[in-house]
């Protein structure tokens, strides 16, 4: 009897052997994280109101997009099981919320133009 | 006037906007049940085609497995007796008889699916044998499988199954439907495999002697489809026949619940919406009582006028029609899988030209829901007199 079924490939699951974290589990961290992050620079645009460090802020939040798809679809991934609930769930949720980010990020570059007025 | 309209739209931008919303939620519910339905069939005609069936055989006491396997890619084992190959191919009106076996793999381990094998008899195959010819020019060889698109694996790498190993020679393209997720070897691999199972696999598999799961079937006229399968029926006892007709008609039964929940959504919020956006329009052409009179002593004409607010609302329909449609295809896009999942459904982005229509369709009726709320206080305006309209309203 072999100790380990049908080796890997039965289900094609590359994520995980017992007692370490999955793929999803990692990617739920760093999504956490980058939550985090991306709420603190939110409260910062609450609180800044000078134009150019509005700008900078909304670049960053724009990166965090970025980062909040990268995570599931490139740098860490989710679980190969196709019906796995992190693959058909999380996965398209996490990267319409990077494109929401992106866009609102976009949103306060964009709207944060104007030519600052000379102060004496 | 384009421009002008443009501008009174771009003036009041909060009700506009409410309105846009308005418009986007009739748009996206009539879209997504359209896209959900045409979906599923397209789905399904793009399996039938891969299987290159015209009916699919199944034992009678297994049908609702067969089905989950080729609507859903739920993995099941079930066989009957290969004698009923020899009937079925001796019943008028069938040419071709494919003998396949279902085998359903282990699971591995927690996040991990059960993936279903299916055994060909290469020399009767004509499922993946049309694919091999014009992708590989060869034959499937001894342990080699051809995967669905959803199996993870690149050619020439090696994948286990009741500890056997093969060798990917080849991918199937996207169907949406079980197919996606399906494994096919040759029918004297499988029954090695199984043999060897009861040491390399924790949980052995068993193929009876001559035993096979499905036969597929092709006809001499594909008209003649819905006759022969119940001669079949009739003649093979002990078998029902899959057509794709009861697999489309199968879908249709589970969308049912969905496309009637979008469809009512859609006539509550144009129910809601309409009055809604008569009230807006009149509340409107009040607000503009003396711009209207200013540009009737202009010059403008009274179908003008009339163009200007219907125009008005027309527009602002077509914008939250588009809008709608394009905000459900992206969520419909992304959600594909969570989808067929949930509902049990096959189901892939229909192609482009009902993709087309089902839109086109969805903006032309929103656009229309529009035109109806707004033809009263356009008539109204249009009717005003120049006079009344200066002194009485403001600018």
């Amino acid at each position: 009897m072999s100790p380990m079924p049908e080796k890997m490939g039965d289900g094609q699951s590359a994520s995980m052997t017992s007692g370490m974290l999955m793929k999803c589990g990692y990617t739920a961290r760093a999504e956490a994280a980058v939550g985090i992050i991306v709420i603190l620079t939110g409260l910062a645009l609450f609180v800044q109101k000078v134009n150019k460090y509005r700008k900078v802020l909304g670049g960053a939040v724009v990166g965090f997009g970025i980062l909040t798809i990268l995570i599931p679809t490139v740098l860490i991934g989710v679980c190969n099981a196709l019906s796995a609930p992190c693959r058909i769930g999380t996965l398209p949720a996490l990267i319409l919320l990077g494109a929401l980010i992106i866009v609102a990020g976009a949103i306060v570059v964009l709207t944060h133009n104007e030519i600052p007025t000379e102060t004496h | 006037m384009i421009r002008l309209i443009l501008k009174n739209i771009i003036y009041r931008p909060i009700r506009n906007g409410a309105l846009i919303l308005s418009f986007a939620f009739i748009a996206a519910s009539l879209f997504s049940g359209n896209y959900l339905t045409t979906g599923a069939a397209d789905s399904i005609s793009e399996e039938i085609s891969q299987l290159g069936a015209d009916l699919i055989v199944v034992p009678e006491q297994y049908s609702a497995e067969g089905e989950a396997v080729l609507l859903r890619g739920e993995p099941s084992t079930f066989f009957f007796d290969r004698k009923v190959l020899d009937d079925v191919e001796h019943v008028n009106g069938v040419v071709l008889a494919a003998p396949q076996i279902y085998i359903a793999t282990l699971p591995a381990d927690c996040c991990s699916d059960l993936v279903q094998l299916i055994a060909i008899d290469p020399s009767r195959d004509f499922t993946i044998a049309p694919w091999l010819k014009e992708s590989r020019k060869q034959p499937i060889g001894k342990d080699e499988i051809i995967v669905g698109s959803q199996i993870v694996g690149d050619v020439g790498a090696t994948r286990y199954f009741y500890g056997h190993a093969f060798t990917i020679a080849g991918t199937l393209k996207h169907t949406g439907t079980g197919v996606d997720r399906t494994v096919f070897l040759r029918a004297e691999d499988a029954r090695v495999m199984a043999a060897e199972s009861a040491i390399t696999a924790y949980e052995p598999v068993t193929l009876p002697d001559g035993g096979i799961s499905v036969i597929l079937v092709k006809v001499a006229h594909p008209a003649d489809v819905a006759d022969i399968a119940r001669n079949i029926a009739e003649q093979v006892p002990g078998t029902k026949v899959i057509t794709p007709d009861s697999l489309v008609s199968q879908v249709a039964g589970r969308l049912s619940s969905i496309t009637r929940l979008l469809a009512m959504a859609a006539i509550i919020a144009t129910l809601v919406t309409l009055p809604l956006i008569a009230l807006i329009s009149v509340m409107t052409m009040q607000e503009r009582v003396r711009e209207i009179g200013i540009l009737r002593a202009l010059g403008a004409t009274r179908a003008k006028i009339f163009g200007l607010i219907f125009g008005e609302t027309v527009l602002v329909a077509a914008i939250g029609g588009c809008i709608g449609i394009a905000i459900s295809t992206v969520l419909l896009i992304l959600f594909q899988e969570y989808i067929a999942f949930t509902v049990g459904i096959p189901l892939s982005v229909p192609t482009g030209g009902s993709l087309l229509l089902s839109a086109a369709s969805a903006v032309i009726l929103t656009t229309a829901i529009g035109g109806i709320a707004a033809i009263l206080p356009a008539i109204k305006a249009a009717g005003m007199d120049i006079s009344e309209a200066i002194r009485s309203g403001d600018l």
